[in-house]
C-alpha cells in the first residue's frame, strides 16, 4: 500500500467516525504544514494557531474530501487560505507568490526560518531535536545510515536502495527500521513519554 | 441576478440592518442593493449555475405607487410564469391543453422573525469591498460576505454603482470555489415597462384553478419535546412550526436556523412502516442534508451550509421524553 | 509490529498488512508513539524545523472538542432494515447524489454491484416524496436560497411528477 493510499485509509477511517486516524494524519503533515505556513507568517505563535485552525477546518471538512487529490495537497490549501484569511483580518498582506504548489515548497531552504524566530523556547527545542538527531545519525553504523539518508532525505524507494546498496529488500527493511529505532531511542528522553509531559 | 423569493426577502431583511452598522460601507451597499431590487423598474435574463446545472430565466419588475409588480419566466423545459403583486402569487404552468393557476401567499417572514437579529448578519460575516467588476457590460463594486468560521459560506456580490442593482451573486466555498451564481446575461435598468410585459400567455387555452394540493398546511407551534441543544455559534432559532403533508396521517415538525443569511432547516418525522429509517451526510446542488435517527422519530437537518453545519445540528437534536 | 509500521510509513508494506497495521494503530497508544517519532525524525533528516512543543497535546484537546465526523452510512438497524436514498434534483431529472464515492471499505466487488443496483432501483421508482417536500418547505424560509424560482416550482414539479405516474 503505497504512501497516498494510507493517507486515504487514514481519511477513510477518520470519516467512519475513528478521531485517532485524523491524529496520525496531524502528526505526520503537522511540521510540513508550519514549514509552509512559515513563508507567509512569522511569528511560531501564529504559525501554531494557525496549522490548529487548518487541521481542525480539514477535519470538519472531511465529508467532502473524496480523495480526488492527494491528502497534503487539499490539506495544503486549506492552510493557505487559512493564512490568508488570518492575514488578511489582520489587516496584513500576503507575500505576492503564494500561488506556489506543494512541491515547490518542499524545496524551501528554511535554515533562514530558525534564524529568524523570536521565541527562544521554540528556538532551542528545534535545536535540540536537530542536534540530537544529527548525533544520533552520524553514530550509526554506515549501512544502517545511508539506507536511512537514502529514504528520508532522497525519497527514494526500497526497490531502489536495495539496488544502490547492493542487498535484498529484506534487508532494506531491516536497516532502515534499526536505524529509526536507534534514533528513536535518543529522541524519547528529550520529548518524554510521560503523561506530565507536553509531547 | 433576481428571483421572486430571494430578493424580496433579501430586500426586507437588509432593511432591518441598524444605521451605525460596524462596517459602514458594506452596511450602505447592502441596503442600496435591497432597495433597488424592490424599487427599480427592470427587465433582463438571467441564469442560475449549480454544479453542472444551468436554469434560465426572464424577468420583468415595475415598481410604482401601488408597489411592486414582477413576472418570473422559466425559459427551461416546461414553460412556466409566475406573477406577483406585492404579496400575491400566481404561477401559472401548462402545456397546450390546459394552464394551471396557483394561487400562493407570498410569505413575508422576515421582519417578523428577525427583530431580535438585526445585527446578526454582521455578527457572522465581514463585509468587505472587493474589486470593480463588469456583467453584461455594466461596471459593478464586488462585496464580498467573508465568513467568520466555516460553519457558513462565502457570499459574493456584485452590484451596479449607479443603481444598486445586484448583477451577480455567488456562494463560494472555503476554497473560494464557486457552489452556485446568479448572473444576468442581459439587463435593462430603469425605463418605462409596459404593464402588458407583466401579464401571463394565457391566450386561446383553458385555465384551471388549482386547488393548491402542492401546499403545506398552514404551520401551527412545534412540538416542544424536540430542540437543538448547541447550535454553531450566530445561529439562532428563527421558527419552530408542525406541518402536514398531503396525504400523509403523521404531521413533521419543523425547526428553522438561521444566522442572519444562511437558513437551515430541522425536520422531524416519526418513523413508521411507510417511512424507513435513513441515515448519514449527502448533498443537493448547494443543500447539504444530514439524517439520523432519534427515539423512532426520523430528523433531517438540511441548509445552504457546509456539510459541518448540518452534521451538528443533527447530532444535537434532543427529543425530552416525559413532562407530558 | 513496530518493523512493519516502519515499512507502512514508507508506503512498502502490502494491502492486508497495511490494513492490519492501521488497525493496530487505533487500539495501541504506544504504537502510535512509534509513528510519533519516526515521523519527527524524517522531518528533522529533512530540515523541518520541529516546533512543535506541546502542539499534538493542544491539537488533541481541540480534536476531542470537535463533533465526531461522519460520512454517509448505510444504518444498520435492529428492528428495521435502512435504505440508501438518492435525492433528486429540484428541477428536472433524477441526479444521483456521491453516494456511491462515499462508499466506503466495501468487502468486494459483489458488494458494490449489489449496492449499485439498489441506488438504480431507487432512481428508477418514486421519488422520495418527504425530502421534497423538506426541501421546499425549508426554501419558504431561506433567504440564501438561489433556488431558480422556487419554492412555486417545487409544488408545479410535484404535479407533474403526479400526472406522469
Amino acid at each position: 500500500m503505497g504512501d497516498r493510499e494510507i493517507d486515504q485509509q487514514l481519511v477513510e477511517r477518520a470519516q467512519q467516525g475513528d478521531k485517532r486516524a485524523f491524529e496520525l494524519l496531524v502528526a505526520k503533515y503537522q511540521r510540513k504544514l508550519a514549514r509552509l505556513l512559515s513563508r507567509l507568517i512569522r511569528d511560531p505563535a501564529e504559525i501554531e494557531d494557525i496549522s490548529q485552525e487548518a487541521f481542525i477546518k480539514a477535519y470538519r471538512a472531511l465529508p467532502s474530501f473524496r480523495g480526488d487529490s492527494a491528502f497534503y495537497t487539499w490539506l495544503y490549501r486549506i492552510g493557505i487560505n487559512t493564512a490568508k484569511n488570518f492575514l488578511m483580518s489582520q489587516g496584513r498582506r500576503a507575500p505576492t507568490t503564494t500561488d506556489f504548489n506543494a512541491e515547490e515548497a518542499e524545496t524551501f531552504d528554511d535554515a533562514d526560518q530558525l534564524r529568524d524566530n523570536n521565541t527562544p523556547e521554540n528556538e532551542l527545542m528545534s535545536k535540540q531535536v536537530a542536534a540530537t538527531v544529527n548525533k544520533a545519525v552520524e553514530g550509526l553504523p554506515e549501512e544502517l545510515r545511508v539506507a536511512l539518508t537514502l529514504r528520508e532525505i532522497e525519497g527514494m524507494s526500497y526497490e531502489d536502495i536495495a539496488a544502490m546498496m547492493d542487498c535484498p529488500i529484506g534487508t532494506v527493511r531491516s536497516r532502515i527500521f534499526r536505524a529509526r529505532e536507534a534514533v528513536a531511542e535518543r529522541l524519547r528522553p528529550l520529548l518524554g513519554t510521560g503523561k506530565d509531559k507536553r509531547w | 441576478m433576481r428571483q421572486v423569493s430571494r430578493v424580496a426577502l433579501l430586500g426586507v431583511l437588509f432593511s432591518v440592518l441598524p444605521a451605525q452598522a460596524a462596517q459602514p460601507e458594506g452596511a450602505a451597499w447592502l441596503r442600496k442593493i435591497a432597495d433597488a431590487a424592490q424599487q427599480q423598474n427592470y427587465s433582463g435574463t438571467y441564469i442560475y449555475q449549480y454544479g453542472n446545472r444551468v436554469e434560465t430565466f426572464k424577468i420583468t419588475h415595475l415598481y410604482d405607487e401601488r408597489g411592486e409588480h414582477e413576472k418570473l419566466e422559466v425559459l427551461d423545459d416546461t414553460p412556466r410564469e409566475i406573477v406577483r403583486n406585492n404579496d400575491e402569487v400566481l404561477c401559472f404552468e401548462g402545456d397546450s391543453s390546459a394552464v394551471v393557476v396557483e394561487k400562493r401567499k407570498f410569505r413575508k417572514i422576515f421582519p417578523a422573525l428577525l427583530p431580535s437579529q438585526s445585527n446578526t448578519l454582521l455578527d457572522n460575516y465581514q463585509v468587505r469591498m472587493g474589486e470593480v467588476g463588469r456583467v453584461t457590460g455594466i461596471p459593478c463594486q464586488n462585496i464580498l460576505l467573508d465568513p467568520k468560521d466555516s460553519y457558513r459560506y462565502r457570499h459574493r456580490l456584485c452590484a451596479d454603482s449607479v443603481s444598486g442593482m445586484l448583477l451577480k451573486a455567488s456562494m463560494l466555498n472555503d476554497r473560494n470555489e464557486v457552489l452556485a451564481q446568479t448572473v444576468f446575461t442581459q439587463l435593462v435598468i430603469g425605463g418605462k415597462i409596459d404593464k402588458e410585459q407583466l401579464k401571463p400567455k394565457l391566450s386561446g387555452r383553458k385555465v384551471v384553478l388549482s386547488a393548491d394540493k402542492g401546499a403545506l398546511s398552514e404551520a401551527q407551534r412545534s412540538d416542544p419535546a424536540w430542540s437543538v441543544s448547541a447550535l454553531p455559534p450566530g445561529f439562532a432559532s428563527i421558527l419552530a412550526v408542525k406541518r402536514t403533508m398531503p396525504g400523509k396521517e403523521h404531521p413533521f415538525n419543523q425547526l428553522v436556523y438561521s444566522d442572519g443569511l444562511a437558513t437551515v432547516s430541522v425536520f422531524i418525522e416519526p418513523l413508521s412502516a411507510a417511512l424507513k429509517a435513513v441515515q448519514g451526510l449527502s448533498n443537493q446542488g448547494i443543500i447539504n442534508v444530514y439524517a439520523r435517527v432519534v427515539d423512532d422519530h426520523q430528523v433531517t437537518v438540511l441548509g445552504e451550509v457546509p456539510a459541518t453545519t448540518v452534521s451538528q445540528i443533527g447530532n444535537a437534536v434532543v427529543h425530552k421524553l416525559g413532562g407530558r | 509490529m513496530k518493523k512493519q509500521l516502519s515499512v507502512l510509513m514508507d508506503g512498502e508494506l502490502d494491502d492486508e498488512e497495511s490494513r492490519v497495521v492501521l488497525g493496530k494503530l487505533k487500539q495501541d497508544e504506544a504504537l502510535r508513539g512509534e509513528w510519533d517519532i519516526y515521523h519527527m525524525i524524517g522531518d528533522s533528516l529533512r530540515q523541518t524545523p520541529v516546533w512543535d512543543e506541546g502542539f499534538k497535546q493542544r491539537f488533541a484537546e481541540r480534536l476531542a472538542a470537535e463533533p465526531t465526523v461522519l460520512a454517509p452510512h448505510p444504518v444498520r438497524a435492529t428492528t428495521r432494515p435502512a435504505v440508501n436514498w438518492s435525492l433528486a434534483a429540484s428541477l428536472a431529472a433524477v441526479s444521483l447524489v456521491a453516494w456511491t464515492a462515499f462508499q466506503l471499505n466495501q468487502p468486494d466487488d459483489a458488494a458494490k454491484q449489489a449496492k449499485n443496483q439498489e441506488i438504480a432501483s431507487a432512481v428508477g421508482g418514486s421519488l422520495p416524496q418527504n425530502l421534497n417536500y423538506f426541501l421546499n418547505a425549508h426554501q419558504e424560509y431561506s433567504v440564501a436560497a438561489i433556488h431558480g424560482a422556487s419554492p412555486y416550482l417545487q409544488a408545479s414539479l410535484e404535479r407533474q411528477q403526479g400526472r406522469a405516474k
